[in-house]
């Protein structure tokens, strides 16, 4: 674990309900399940990330793997909670550019501040372009460091399906950032906001 | 126009990308993207009420962390219960001394070893005292209470809270290892040990609350039980116990018990185990001083 204890402790604590685990697995996972979250367009990423997580922690019992697994079980909750916040809200996921976290975070150096946001900004747009299923193969992969199986897993699709899903989905992003570029011009920077 | 070639050579990219390897330049920008996504996702975000106070409280009651970052939390029970045991010892101790003081030459001899082994191990418990002296204690200390694991406990506990060196003479003495091992039955049938006075058997004998106990649930006191031993062993009269240094009516009062439970229940009323003990000593208090109230008025106002 990133935390430097060992994972069994943790998953074992955690199982019998230990406060102490949970804030360790929490502290763990849930930056990277917010992002996922954010990242999809969650209106209410928070509230997302903390109903996987007490489903998460209500559910740890009946649990049993290594950290990889639970890794993509905890993605797993997490993207079913999506797929049903988009269901209720019953429209597509919407890009967010309320980063309420961002902004509390910057500050110290302006130039440095203006191109994390400028940076956060062109994410957001970028994977708001791409359609939701290449958007979650991509981000499984990158932000859950999910293999290919277990995103498929995940999204209870086969193994082909998601490997046909991540390869149009960089492309689609090659072709956006290509585009951007040269309409942004040589030199900037590549997650300057896109010009529709 | 892409080919499959292309198709090939991005994906390799972006595997190379998500597993920290370089990537070729001209998926450069590829690179930065998966940098930049998994920069956005730095923060937990904001748990709401309920994650939070799952967070705060877990699904348990009682909880024990492994882990040095909890440890003081965990440590708060024994923490509690050293600073009782710290107070019963505080008022335990002049009563021994003045036992002490009443008892023949050969019981304070034999006493008084007895109280400067267990000072000197609460000393020793605490590091105190310079390498000499406690190294000397702590080959002493191992060579009689080598499988003692509540002097063990005492000390940890100890440990955990030891900043003031006022707290040196924490261990609880109180809980003599040796007797601790007997059950309340062989304690009696036992009776004094080699080289012990009767006095100061009983004397320790009124300080066991599990005796106590159980000398109830056989529908007896203490005072019978000091009485039936005595007879047993050829002391037929008060007068002879009192030569012996054994008052009755002194051991079946309890004098000390009403304050001690009042202060403890005070202090840790919040704690299980500790209020346990002490509504426990508060009930001997009053069932005894019921029943024998007469007779302290008399001794009273001698």
């Amino acid at each position: 674990m990133r935390t430097g204890l060992v994972f069994d402790d943790v998953l074992t604590a955690a199982q019998a309900g230990a406060a102490w685990a949970f804030e360790v697995l929490y502290r763990d996972l849930a930056p990277s399940v917010t992002g996922y979250l954010r990242l999809h367009g969650a209106v209410e990423p928070d509230d997302l990330a903390s109903e996987t997580f007490i489903g998460v922690f209500t559910g740890l019992g009946g649990f049993s793997g290594d950290e990889e697994a639970l890794r993509a079980w905890v993605f797993t909750i997490a993207h079913r909670r999506l797929v049903d916040d988009w269901r209720r809200r019953s429209r597509r996921p919407q890009v967010t550019d309320d980063d309420t976290d961002l902004a509390a975070h910057v500050g110290g150096d302006v130039e440095d501040d203006v191109l994390l946001r400028v940076g956060t900004e062109s994410v957001h747009r970028l994977c708001g372009a791409l359609p939701d299923d290449q958007r979650t193969v991509l981000l499984l992969r990158i932000l859950a460091d999910l293999t290919v199986e277990q995103v498929a897993q995940v999204m209870g699709r086969s193994v082909p399906s998601v490997k046909a899903l991540q390869r149009r989905g960089l492309r689609a992003l090659r072709d956006r950032i290509e585009n951007a570029g040269e309409k942004v011009g040589a030199g900037a920077h590549p997650y300057e906001p896109l010009r529709r | 126009m892409t080919t499959p070639a292309d198709d090939l050579a991005l994906e390799e990219a972006f595997e190379a990308s998500l597993a920290g390897r370089p990537v070729p330049c001209e998926a450069a920008d590829l690179a930065a993207f998966t940098g930049a996504v998994r920069s956005t996702a730095t923060q937990p975000g904001r748990p709401n009420a309920a994650l939070a106070e799952l967070l705060a409280t877990g699904l348990l009651t009682d909880q024990t962390s492994p882990s040095v970052r909890t440890a003081g939390a965990a440590g708060t029970l024994p923490s509690r219960r050293a600073r009782v045991r710290r107070r019963r010892f505080a008022m335990i101790f002049p009563a021994l001394l003045a036992k002490l003081l009443s008892a023949g030459a050969v019981a304070q001899a034999a006493t008084g070893a007895g109280v400067v082994l267990v000072v000197a191990t609460g000393a020793g418990a605490t590091g105190v005292l310079g390498d000499e002296v406690q190294d000397t204690i702590t080959g002493v200390v191992a060579g009689d209470e080598a499988t003692d694991e509540v002097a063990t406990e005492d000390e940890t506990i100890v440990d955990d809270e030891t900043t003031d060196p006022g707290d040196v003479e924490v261990p609880v003495t109180t809980e003599l290892p040796v007797e601790a091992e007997l059950t309340p039955e062989e304690w009696v049938e036992a009776g004094p040990a080699e080289g012990q006075s009767f006095g100061e058997w009983v004397s320790l004998s009124a300080h066991r609350d599990d005796l106590r106990e159980w000398l109830r649930s056989e529908g007896r006191n203490f005072g019978s039980m000091v009485r039936d031993w005595a007879q047993k062993n050829g002391i037929d009269s008060d007068a002879e116990l009192v030569e012996e240094g054994v008052d009755l009516a002194d051991l079946t009062e309890e004098p000390t018990s009403e304050p001690v439970a009042g202060e403890d229940t005070t202090q840790v009323d919040d704690e299980a185990e500790d209020t346990e003990v002490a509504s426990t000593e508060r009930g001997n208090g009053r069932g005894n001083g019921n029943g024998n109230g007469g007779g302290n008025n008399g001794r009273g106002n001698k």
